[in-house]
């Protein structure tokens, strides 16, 4: 099978300036993949590349072999919801369920109004007079019940409170596990992804600096605490560095295990994993091969 | 997709509906105090007795004199001639820019239906609310001028704008302004505001340059006597250009007019050329959207 996302050497640029470029990436049909990066580092110009509101100004992507947006049965594979959740404000629930079944000809409206009832959203309102949560939700529901193979969520949570955003995730972690969905969502909030997320790409100033399985990577990287007299461990980079006159903290990418017991070596978070990567855009590691990303620029 | 075109310019066709009615109840009442006046001051008689304006000289006087004291009348009527424009630029610069400033493009854009075809199934559906509310409006305003026209023809100006098919192609012009304007500045009042400038500086071009030499005009020169058939050539004619020597300077009097019977013949030949302007302008604002991004 084709992989669900495929892109080689993307770039885009508005005007000058490229908000992405050299990305290449390979997504894996029935993963749940986390898009991370800080703002401005090209996450949404990437989501919109894959769904086809943008197209590229250099190299492809393709989406299970589609050029995302080229015919119906390309943007069919895809159900896309945008960091704002759009919605038409003055058009009621049933409208936006009404208008999801005309344009899509794979749409299940039993799915989407079973949904949407057991959410308590009430059909007849006005999607501008809805909470926040329900907004998101109703925008949620209309990309589900496309029945996508991809499902592309921009920062779907970040204008959530707690409760919201559980019940947001929730959802699209059913559709998943039921339909074999492939997700991609992209946040900057990291600490929820671990739960969510079986993959995760970390993306910074346009380019992809870490891609791989989350179990891998933190299987592969480790706190490693030792006296600041024991030789430095042999490992493949260290992504930080602490040293005080008792100890030394590093962040490290194993090459294979430390030997010296004076090292002590804990597990890392993944929150912990991917801000130390920010930190040091410098660093890189591709799907365990090391790749000093910032030298093909 | 039809419903959801449907569904979004539903608003229009509302507003749509409601204008055109009030304006109906407006020229139906006013239309048929005109033709009271026509008959009552004998004007309709006079003309009917195959003479022109200038041998029912007097009753015209008072027909006008009436038409003066008439509620709305004449401006009421001049404002609704704009309404080709007003409904074009209304009605077609927000369906891009307002889904463009809303970001419910990139809503409509991710359903399974590619960008051709919805701006195709919207653009269509909208375009014909607005085809059927100018050619309305313009029915109303063809039984309203009715009584006007048998004193003055319907090639001048005033009666040849808001008949026939023009209105509809002008309302076509505007709509598909609309359209190109509000893809490309992405802002619905921007849209707007250089819709109804380009479309009255085009239609204006139109009126005083082009549609007087559609068709080559016709020129009448004679020195002394008017020939017999003047008047019966002059009749309802738009007259463009009338040169009257002073007596005695042996110069011929000349008149260059499009005579009564071009209506038709105008009317479809710069319907035409509007339609052609407008099917530039489509494909201009269906490349903007295909190749846009936002």
């Amino acid at each position: 099978m084709s992989a669900a996302l495929a892109a080689t050497g993307l770039g885009r640029s508005f005007g000058a300036t490229w908000a992405l470029r050299f990305c290449s990436l390979q997504i894996s049909p029935g993963t749940v993949t986390a898009l991370v990066g800080p703002n401005g580092a090209g996450k949404s110009t990437l989501l919109q590349l894959a769904v086809g509101l943008l197209r590229p100004s250099e190299g492809s992507i393709t989406v299970f072999g589609f050029a995302p947006g080229s015919s119906e049965e390309a943007l069919a594979q895809v159900g896309y919801l945008a960091q704002d959740h759009p919605l038409y404000r003055g058009l009621s629930v049933a409208d936006h369920l009404h208008m999801g079944r005309d344009m899509n000809p794979m749409w299940d409206q039993a799915f989407a109004r079973t949904h949407i009832e057991s959410l308590g959203i009430p059909l007849g309102q006005r999607a501008g007079s809805l909470s926040g949560g329900q907004q998101a939700q109703l925008a949620l529901t209309l990309a589900l019940a496309t029945r996508p193979a991809l499902l592309v969520l921009d920062e779907p949570v970040a204008s959530l409170d707690p409760l919201a955003r559980r019940d947001f995730m929730t959802t699209v972690l059913t559709d998943s596990a039921d339909r074999g969905t492939t997700v991609i969502l992209s946040s900057h909030v990291v600490s929820e992804l671990e739960r969510v997320c079986d993959h995760l790409v970390v993306l910074t100033a346009g380019q992809v600096q870490v891609d791989g399985e989350i179990d891998a990577l933190l299987a592969r990287h480790r706190h490693l605490v030792g006296p600041p007299e024991a030789a430095r461990p042999r490992v493949r980079h260290v992504l930080s560095e602490i040293v005080t006159a008792r100890e030394v903290t590093l962040v490290v990418e194993l090459d294979g295990p430390v030997v010296d017991p004076r090292w002590t070596s804990t597990a890392i978070t993944l929150e912990e994993l991917t801000l130390a990567y920010l930190r040091d855009p410098d660093a890189g590691t591709r799907s365990g091969s090391l790749r000093p990303v910032g030298g093909t620029r | 997709m039809t419903w959801t075109a449907w569904r979004l310019s539903r608003s229009a066709a509302v507003a749509t509906v409601g204008l055109v009615s009030v304006s109906f109840a407006y020229l139906v009442w006013s239309g048929q105090r005109l033709r009271d006046y026509f008959a009552s001051t004998g004007l309709r008689d006079c003309l009917a007795g195959g003479h022109i304006r200038q041998d029912c000289s007097d009753v015209a006087y008072n027909f006008f004199e009436l038409t003066r004291t008439m509620t709305g009348g004449q401006p009421v009527v001049g404002f609704l001639s704009l309404m080709p424009g007003l409904f074009g630029a209304f009605i077609g610069a927000p369906l891009v820019a307002r889904e463009l400033e809303t970001g419910t493009l990139r809503l409509a854009w991710t359903q399974s239906v590619t960008r051709g075809r919805w701006l195709r199934t919207r653009s269509l559906v909208a375009g014909l609310i607005v085809v059927v509310g100018v050619a309305l409006m313009t029915a109303g305003l063809t039984y309203w001028r009715w009584p006007l026209d048998q004193v003055d023809g319907r090639v001048e100006v005033n009666a040849y704008d808001v008949q026939g098919v023009i209105p509809v192609a002008y309302a076509i012009l505007a709509f598909s302004l609309g359209l190109a304007f509000g893809a490309i500045t992405r802002r619905v009042v921007p849209a707007i505001a250089a819709t109804l400038g380009v479309f009255f500086l085009l239609r204006t071009a139109l009126e005083t340059a082009v549609r007087p030499k559609l068709i080559g005009p016709v020129t009448l020169s004679f020195t002394g006597n008017p020939p017999a058939d003047l008047d019966e050539k002059l009749k309802g004619a738009w007259l463009l250009e009338e040169r009257i020597p002073r007596p005695g300077t042996g110069l011929p009097t000349v008149y260059v007019f499009q005579p009564a019977d071009r209506f038709w013949p105008l009317q479809l030949l710069e319907a035409g050329i509007l339609l052609v302007l407008s099917a530039a302008v489509i494909s201009l604002a269906f490349y903007w959207t295909r190749r846009r991004t936002h």
